[in-house]
């Protein structure tokens, strides 16, 4: 009786070590796959044992998981893919009006040529942030304003205007960016057009972006000689196009004659 | 009672008088997507492409790999059954079933039994 209850107690032991490693070797497996390793499979001995179909599911539910990370990561390629299409179109687009605007005989419609396609580059330049972050659906705003204000400043490079920035950064997604980015390439293309008639020096444009409890505020100022509002919004397109993009994004803009121009754009991030 | 029986390196199928054909997995077996496709083609045969019910025997299964079994929930091609009775009982085999229950679910009805007759009685509402 005594040497039976040993052999028990023998065999369990065993058993336990035996139920202990498989556990262990499941484990590794799972450790493995959180990893977003898929190479390893946990091994199944053909008992029926409920361990195996542990170890079974185990290997189904890595194979399912591999699969769907796969197909993430193929998503992440296309969208990455369509930024970068979509950007260099729109370059090609802005390249193609740029050789028409050379065939503009006079300067009025140069500049319609030019407000055009800076425009369009504005869009493009989102594409392009986009591409180069890793959520391809939101960007840093404050990263792409350096690129609108390149754009400008080349296509004003016969004036010296010192553009001065103070941004805080601020993520938007793409329908909140693209409106966004439109009324920036509006407000400075308007301080270059208009603030300085008659300045040869010390002109000044500052940009500053902050963001506080999820409202952002976008601020244009110049030290020119200031503009009449409402004249300008029942003349100029860039004015009108500044409204409903404001209205688009659900914000305000308050306009100031102080000193210049300012105009504030706020609304919710 | 049986018509005809086809023998696969993992099945055994065949077509019952009842007009529902029984797929018999063998014992131990690892299904492959070269295995679902011939047990595929047998059922094809057996039936003479009439679409019809089907019962699965999955008590005796080791292991599936995953294209044999998204080939088994027939999506993106032609379904050549009408509902599928899964007959398990081994842990193994219930896992394997709950899974066509869910990731891999069939585009037809898919039930799991412990017992055979009455998968053959659910089944039998489908010829």
């Amino acid at each position: 009786m005594a040497s039976k209850i040993r052999v028990k107690k023998k065999e369990s032991k065993v058993e336990q070590k035996i139920s202990k490693n498989r556990i262990s070797d499941i484990l590794n497996v799972i450790f493995a796959y959180a990893q977003l390793n898929f190479k390893m499979k946990a091994s199944v001995k053909g008992d029926e044992s409920y361990m195996d179909a542990v170890a079974t599911g185990i290997n189904m539910l890595g194979e399912e998981l591999q699969s769907s990370t796969v197909s993430l990561k193929e998503k992440e390629v296309l969208i990455r893919e369509i930024h970068h299409r979509v950007k260099n179109n729109l370059a090609i687009i802005s390249s193609l009006i740029n050789i028409q605007s050379a065939k503009a005989r006079d300067k009025y419609h140069k500049q319609l040529f030019n407000d055009c396609r800076n425009r369009l580059l504005s869009i493009a330049y989102i594409h392009q942030q986009l591409y180069f972050t890793n959520d391809y659906s939101k960007l840093d705003f404050a990263a792409y304003i350096s690129d609108i204000i390149n754009m400008i400043e080349s296509t004003y490079s016969h004036e010296k205007v010192k553009i001065s920035t103070d941004l805080q950064p601020v993520i938007l997604n793409i329908d909140k960016a693209i409106p966004c980015s439109l009324i920036l390439n509006e407000l400075v293309t308007n301080c270059y057009k208009h603030a300085f008639k008659g300045m040869k020096s010390g002109k000044i444009i500052s940009i500053v972006l902050k963001n506080k409890k999820g409202i952002s505020e976008l601020t244009v100022k110049d030290n020119g000689k200031g503009i009449s509002v409402t004249k300008k919004e029942k003349e100029s397109m860039g004015m009108s196009l500044i409204n409903d993009l404001v209205h688009q994004l659900d914000g305000e803009i308050k306009w100031k004659n102080k000193s210049g121009t300012e105009a504030r754009v706020k609304f919710n991030t | 009672m049986k018509k005809s029986k086809i023998e696969t390196g993992v099945f055994s199928i065949l077509m019952g008088d009842d007009n529902i054909c029984r797929t018999i997995v063998k014992e131990k077996a690892e299904i492959n997507l070269n295995d679902a496709k011939a047990a595929t083609e047998a059922v094809i045969r057996l039936s003479d492409g009439e679409i019809g019910p089907i019962l699965v025997d999955l008590k005796k299964i080791k292991s599936i790999s995953k294209d044999a079994r998204e080939h088994f929930t027939m999506k993106g091609r032609k379904a050549y059954v009408n509902a599928i009775g899964l007959v398990v009982k081994s842990p193994v085999s219930m896992l394997i079933g709950n899974f066509f229950q869910g990731i891999n679910k069939s585009s037809v009805p898919t039930k799991l039994f412990t017992s055979e007759k009455k998968a053959i009685l659910w089944l039998a509402k489908f010829v």
